[in-house]
């Protein structure tokens, strides 16, 4: 029975179209005649869910089975959460609002930490036990996956099983198991174990993990003899055969993303040190420009979206990018169709394709140096250089262009109080560079932001061991770097260092930080990423409340031999690459990129992609 | 220039997207259609749509219109069938003709036409009358009685007072039902007008400010309307047709 939303439930409530689906290209089936049922629930709100690429694919490929239906489920806005409350309706999905309470599966995409007391919120929202051991017979499995799950242990007491790694071939393993496992009339325990054989499932609930005195991981066993001791991550060896969809949803709503988004490749060849994206989607494998056209046009007539953008971790690292952009621009064009570009390296071809693909105003440029001196971009193994820097903008002013975006990171390893006042130096360059172009050729309204993010160390990077900045001396660094920027044109803009003090608890969090996350939910704690609703001091008294300290996750220092709570995790990059990259990065020492020179990360083990070429 | 103007209704599926999430989806369904619409120039371009007069959210009807302009001369008839296999459930096309005026739709619309139905709570109106209906019959006809009829009207984040009662042109109680709809815990009566008013971009009465008006003076505290669109109009020799009609 669906969930009744009247005139009387939506007019009270701020945009309601996030609520009432029937977008184009919804799938449509009949409920009753479906075996299995699955909740794809992304814990945001419907702007930002609806953005994701990877839910749009999963969601049109889980719904090519014909035993399977795949419906949307968002975090309800407070103001419809309360209005719910209040009526009693139970989380519903969006094409049949049905409640998810009577669906086989719930899974939810785990896209950054701050997102976990919406995980908590929607199943007590659903009316689902938030506690996997408190689930039985009749209640759906609780899965979930996405980049956060590869350290899912924060959650491991709510998440029945993970799935690591890319979902398209994974999860129809899962789902074939599942429909075998229906007809059987097994337990619960009995699928959990089946679907364990499956290479990238994770069932926490068949890991015992036992603590030294001094708190830190002393062991991670299985429980079970069937349970493998390293669970490894999944992926697609070629992304041109990949299920891709003909069709995307196309919302009402003004959502973040509203546009055609093309995948060109997976992973990234950088290899920056604190880049948790860049270790654990290697190796990098590329869609041919042929493919990506042909889905663009496809996609393109079967949604009339008017903009294409392109999607990866670094676009210019794309080896067919010139292929690519022509052959777009010349089949959109005709069809008013525009080609938006992420940031890219800037050079005499980039520049030239931003002009013929954007016809916008040139505004905004983005570069992203991270740190402001060489000594600290070396230690991060950002290879980029001042000169690369200061050219590129020159290019760019000579060009017309009179807006800079500038990215840095503070509370890096081995950052001193010269490398942040390099931060502001390099702006000053940037103005330099501005005022040394010919006032006739120059675009008038020069304006230059520098934003930073405060350093958070992630699971399976060099920097996994590192120590992360107090909130203080964060905040004192951004004190700083304000007082050394006096260029009017210059804005700084920082993030709030409380938000990446409790990213860096939850990333590299163990299972007891689960009472914590039910402590914080109880608390009041939801949309933390929302700033109008993240609630520094109801966390800090959750921490008190079930006497855990904050700082032993977030602002300690590990030595190489302890085991960390990700350990039993394989994405495929080896223990000896992270320590060798760590004790690199010390000495200052880059390391190439993987298409110049492989320095044998163990990627290669999943035989595919960069690899082999 | 070639322009159709379409009357298309919006139902219970769509009527909570906004009007500018209404322009988008035309926008594209026109795309997906593949019909050779004429653009603006400039920057940004966008296509030649005008739509007769946005509607609040929350509001359906089967009175929507919009002029559109094609590069090429296409038959009315293609425009509907074409929309029609691209537009979302909810939106349908259900009469085309070639616009023969000068002016575009949003410029001409002078009167609109709708179904108000309010819903109260018990407590929602002074139970001490037995014959709720006669009740409120006997309010409206005193508040149609009135020289100057007080309306707070919101412009733009501001109260404002103003006399709607020039721009009733009619409005009439068809009945009132109790216990008419339940929802979860919550049981309401509902009372049902129909209104017909000014509109368009000279003078304008929206229906909620209308029953916002009605409510205050008959001591009826509401707990929600349910509003229907069902007829825009425009004026042509002292008479209020259907602008499809006006087409022609």
């Amino acid at each position: 029975m669906p969930v009744e939303l009247g005139d009387e439930i939506l007019q009270k409530v701020e945009k309601p179209s996030r609520y009432t689906g029937n977008e184009w290209n919804m799938v449509v089936k009949d409920a009753e005649n479906i075996n299995i049922r699955f909740a794809f629930c992304f814990p945001d709100v419907y702007e930002v869910g609806m953005s994701h690429l990877g839910m749009r694919i999963l969601y049109h490929l889980l719904n090519e089975r014909p035993d399977t239906y795949c419906e949307r489920v968002f975090a309800p806005w407070p103001d419809m959460e309360s209005m719910m409350r209040k009526e009693g309706i139970p989380l519903f999905s969006l094409e049949t609002k049905d409640p998810v309470k009577f669906f086989d599966f719930i899974g939810f995409t785990l896209q950054y930490e701050m997102s976990y007391t919406n995980i908590i919120n929607m199943l007590d929202l659903a009316e689902v036990p938030i506690f996997s051991k408190d689930r039985t017979k009749g209640h759906p499995f609780v899965c979930a996956g996405g980049p956060c799950a590869y350290n899912g242990e924060p959650l491991a007491d709510f998440i029945d099983f993970f799935m690591l790694g890319e979902g398209e071939e994974i999860i129809n393993e899962v789902m074939d198991i599942y429909a075998q496992w229906k007809n059987a009339g097994l337990s619960r325990f009995d699928f959990l174990k089946m679907i364990s054989s499956i290479e990238g499932v994770y069932v926490p609930s068949f890991y015992d993990v036992k603590y030294n005195d001094d708190g830190t991981v002393s062991s991670i066993s299985p429980i079970y003899d069937f349970a493998s001791p390293k669970i490894k991550k999944r992926i697609i060896k070629n992304l041109n055969e990949v299920y891709f969809p003909d069709k995307i949803i196309v919302p009402y709503n003004d959502i973040v993303h509203d546009r055609i988004m093309l995948e060109i490749f997976r992973g990234c060849t950088r290899g920056c040190r604190f880049c948790q994206a860049g270790m654990i989607y290697r190796p990098v494998r590329e869609k041919s420009w042929e493919k990506l056209t042909d889905i663009a046009s496809r996609l393109q007539k079967s949604t009339g979206y008017e903009e294409i953008s392109l999607a990866s971790l670094s676009t210019s690292d794309y080896t067919q990018l010139k292929e690519l952009t022509n052959n777009l621009i010349d089949a959109m064009s005709p069809k008013r169709v525009n080609l938006s570009l992420p940031s890219l390296r800037i050079d005499s071809f980039s520049l030239d394709l931003m002009e013929k693909a954007q016809k916008v105003r040139k505004s905004g440029l983005t570069f992203a140096p991270e740190a402001g001196t060489q000594r600290l971009r070396n230690v991060i193994n950002k290879g980029v250089t001042e000169e690369d820097l200061l050219s590129s903008v020159s290019l760019a002013f000579n060009g017309g262009w009179n807006g800079v975006k500038l990215y840095f990171m503070i509370g890096l390893p081995t950052e001193t109080y010269e490398d942040i006042e390099g931060i502001a130096e390099l702006g000053q360059k940037v103005v330099d560079a501005y005022m040394s172009v010919p006032k006739e050729k120059r675009a008038k309204g020069l304006n230059i932001t520098i934003s930073t993010s405060s350093f958070v160390p992630k699971p399976f990077t060099p920097f996994q061991w590192e120590a992360q900045n107090a909130i203080d001396l964060l905040k004192d660094k951004q004190l700083f770097l304000k007082s050394k920027i006096r260029s009017k044109y210059i804005t700084y803009n920082w993030h709030d260092s409380r938000l990446s003090f409790l990213e860096a608890v939850l990333s590299r969090g163990d299972r007891r930080l689960g009472r914590l996350l039910y402590r914080a939910w109880e608390n009041g704690c939801k949309f933390d990423s929302w700033g109008d609703y993240f609630r520094f001091d109801l966390w800090m008294q959750a921490f008190e409340d079930c006497n855990i300290d904050p700082a032993f996750y977030a602002n300690r220092k590990r030595s190489f031999d302890e085991i960390l709570p990700w350990s039993h995790i394989d994405v495929g990059i080896s223990q000896k690459f992270l320590i060798n990259e760590n004790k690199k990065a010390y000495r200052g020492e880059l390391t190439q990129n993987c298409r110049v020179k492989c320095e044998a990360c163990g990627a290669a083990v999943f035989g595919g992609g960069i690899c082999y070429e | 220039m070639n322009e159709i103007r379409i009357r298309f209704s919006r139902g219970e599926e769509v009527k909570y997207i906004s009007h500018l999430d209404l322009m988008r989806t035309f926008e594209r369904a026109l795309r997906r259609a593949e019909l050779p619409v004429s653009y603006s120039q400039g920057f940004n371009p966008h296509p030649h749509l005008v739509f007769g007069l946005p509607l609040s959210v929350g509001i359906a009807s089967d009175a929507e219109y919009a002029d559109i302009a094609f590069e090429k001369d296409v038959e009315p008839e293609a425009v509907k069938k074409m929309l029609n296999i691209s537009l979302p459930k909810g939106l349908k096309v259900i009469d085309a003709c070639k616009k023969n005026q000068k002016e575009n739709i949003m410029a001409i619309i002078a009167a609109a036409s709708y179904n108000i139905d309010i819903f109260f709570s018990e407590s929602g109106i002074c139970r001490e009358y037995d014959n709720i209906e006669a009740y409120i019959d006997s309010k409206l006809n005193e508040f149609l009685e009135l020289n100057e009829i007080n309306a707070e009207k919101n412009v733009k984040g501001v109260i404002k007072n103003i006399d709607i009662k020039p721009l009733i042109i009619r409005f009439d109680l068809k009945k009132v039902e109790q216990n008419s709809k339940k929802s979860y815990e919550n049981i309401y009566d509902a009372a049902s007008f129909s209104v017909l008013a000014r509109a368009g971009s000279k003078a304008n009465l929206k229906p909620d400010v209308l029953a916002d008006a009605f409510c205050k003076f008959a001591g009826i505290n509401p707990a929600y309307y349910s509003i229907y669109r069902t007829g825009l109009f425009v004026e042509c020799e002292g008479k209020l047709i259907d602008p499809i009609h006006a087409c022609i």
